[in-house]
């Protein structure tokens, strides 16, 4: 942490040693989650770019040191929402019958650890848009139905539905390619 | 609970907790697209400066230009002891008391009129007795805000301008004194005058032109390095250097900004000194491979940047993939020489020739190695602190005001001092076409 600290003052005095320590540390990371919300790897590239240009920019309002990894996660979280929203087109978060939106977690069980996180990906980046995104949010990310309704600008109902559609969505593909094998 | 920990959700949570997949590309892209964005930017802020100056001057030219009616105030007094006695009885109405086609009664009038907007006339309320004999007839000037309203009491203006028994159209239009005409507008009973209602603003007494003006100037040119070997030192310099130089870089702009204080020697030679900053940017894309010198020291003197004569070269080196802006900073003491000869009343030739001392002060980006054509860091520890630069120019002035004056001329300019450190194998200047619009404004 005490590296982390000297690396956060030297990048509020723009030098640039230090963000490309900081790049260095996170770069990985922040990528995996620029994949996620990407639809293809050249839109993941250029949002890590602008990703790291804004938390090089903004990185005074980091006030607590220890939150780094958390607050630069939601830097590229929200820069790919909002990168998505600006070149997403079409009708998206239709509310859909409230019957779809119950619970399904605990209704079956899939081995995904058999899987590599890139085939997993793969998987994850075939789900129509709006599934992907509530997906990754909730179930990897950990937002809440509130958090995720305000952010896509529809109902808890309508994420929680969307969620459950996604969850079928990729058990379905896991099972076939089970079955495939 | 073992359902729920082995959920979708959190296996899908910790397979990308630990999620790391290799960055396609390196920090340096991240630092060339911050350096672009920085320099776009700068210029957008260097653009906002120049049209804030422009905007400024121009609004400036406009609020303080001077009124240019003329009028002569002087003769008036003199005028009024010599002024014909225009009988305006209202007894006698008969008789034709304004004879319009006596100039001298309407100058005296017209100059009766004028004297009162004098400027040592500057009561918010003048009553104006004049020496016409019109006795009641008053002129009352409000003076509120430099706007003059002249008010006439109209029954005693009737009454001296009333006449024309044959009832002839006379439309007479007295001489312009001050911009505007006095008219007198027949009715079916007499005349009336009628006076110009808004009077201009009394000009003040022309103040001579010093022979120093203040001029603000903005260059706008495109120089590319011109990259050379100096001569003897080809063993230095790396066998593609110059290939790679002119491959690699495009020149974006070169803007520069300056103030001057100007000294007009005579009417057509001028001399001026002032302060400026510089700015030369250039776009840099290497991507490329080469062999790697093979250098042997002794015997040799190494060079300004510290390199030994090449005798051989061998297999391949590092890649070099780069791309980003190289931009390049100064403050810089311009002094010129300039000449101007007038074409017509507006319009001049003018023409300067200028050189100016340089002091780099900022630079941003890489440039190449000339030795190993390796990625070296363009900073003084390369470029000289110090550079003598020239310019030479020649176009047109347009003369605004009596002291303002908005020019725009073409240019060539360039560096005579190589930008390289002294004793470096390689030389490289720049020399551009351009444009340069300048201000020029004359002191009191």
């Amino acid at each position: 942490m005490q590296n982390h600290e000297s690396i956060i003052v030297g990048c509020r005095k723009n030098d640039r040693k230090s963000q490309q320590a900081l790049f260095e540390l996170f770069a990985s990371k922040m990528y995996g989650h620029c994949l996620r919300y990407s639809k293809n790897a050249e839109d993941a590239q250029d949002i890590l770019q602008e990703g790291f240009i804004k938390v090089f920019e903004k990185i005074n309002s980091l006030k607590d040191f220890q939150q780094l990894e958390g607050w630069m996660s939601r830097v590229f979280i929200n820069l790919a929402l909002s990168y998505w929203r600006k070149n997403h087109s079409g009708p998206t978060f239709v509310d859909i019958n409230e019957t779809d939106a119950e619970d399904e977690v605990l209704e079956e069980e899939s081995n995904l650890q058999k899987y590599k996180p890139e085939e997993v990906l793969v998987w994850i980046n075939e789900l129509p848009d709006n599934q992907r995104m509530v997906l990754n949010m909730y179930a990897i990310d950990g937002l809440s139905h509130q958090e995720i309704a305000s952010v896509l600008n529809t109902t808890v109902s309508n994420t929680k539905s969307i969620l459950s559609r996604a969850r079928k969505a990729l058990r379905e593909r896991i099972n076939s390619k089970n079955e495939t094998k | 609970m073992e359902k729920s920990t082995n959920n979708i959700d959190q296996q899908l949570k910790g397979m990308f907790e630990t999620f790391q997949p290799a960055v396609p590309f390196q920090f340096e892209k991240i630092e060339s697209r911050m350096d672009a964005k920085k320099s776009k930017r700068r210029s957008v802020l260097l653009w906002s400066s120049v049209a804030t100056v422009v905007f400024t001057a121009v609004s400036g030219i406009i609020i303080l230009k001077p009124d240019t009616a003329e009028v002569n105030y002087g003769s008036i007094s003199k005028k009024e002891n010599n002024s014909k006695e225009i009988n305006n009885s209202s007894n006698n109405s008969n008789e034709e008391t304004v004879n319009s086609a006596n100039p001298t009664s309407d100058e005296i009038i017209a100059e009766e009129i004028a004297s009162v907007t004098s400027p040592s006339m500057d009561a918010s309320k003048i009553e104006a007795n004049n020496n016409l004999n019109l006795s009641n007839s008053s002129i009352s000037i409000n003076n509120s805000s430099n706007n003059i309203i002249a008010q006439i009491a109209s029954d005693e203006l009737l009454r001296e301008s009333q006449i024309d028994q044959n009832n002839t159209e006379v439309n007479t239009i007295y001489s312009d004194f001050s911009g505007k005409s006095i008219q007198t507008i027949p009715t079916s009973f007499g005349y009336f005058l009628q006076l110009p209602v808004r009077f201009p603003s009394p000009q003040m007494p022309i103040q001579p032109l010093s022979s120093w003006a203040f001029e603000v100037g903005y260059d706008q040119n495109q120089t590319a390095m011109a990259y050379q070997i100096s001569p003897g030192r080809e063993q230095y310099v790396h066998k593609n250097y110059i290939t790679r130089m002119k491959e690699g870089e495009f020149a974006l702009n070169a803007p520069q900004l300056q103030a001057s204080l100007k000294y007009y020697v005579n009417s057509n030679w001028s001399v001026s000194l002032g302060l400026g900053f510089a700015q030369t940017r250039t776009m840099q894309r290497f991507d490329f491979r080469d062999s790697v010198p093979v250098s042997i020291a002794q015997g040799f003197e190494s060079d300004a940047l510290g390199n030994f004569p090449i005798f051989g070269y061998l297999g391949l080196g590092q890649e070099v993939k780069y791309e980003g802006i190289q931009t390049i900073q100064m403050l810089s003491i311009p002094m010129a020489i300039g000449y101007q000869f007038p074409i017509n009343r507006f319009w001049s030739f003018n023409s300067e020739i200028s050189t100016r001392y340089n002091r780099l002060f900022a630079t941003q980006g890489k440039t190449l190695n000339y030795h190993d054509l390796s990625l070296l860091q363009a900073n003084d520890e390369v470029y000289r602190s110090g550079i003598w630069s020239a310019r030479l120019s020649a176009g047109a002035e347009y003369r605004m005001s009596r002291n303002q004056y908005l020019g725009l001329r073409v240019n060539t300019q360039g560096a005579f001092t190589p930008l390289y450190k002294k004793d470096a194998s390689v030389v490289n200047r720049g020399w551009s076409l351009g444009m340069s619009v300048f201000y020029t404004m004359k002191l009191f």
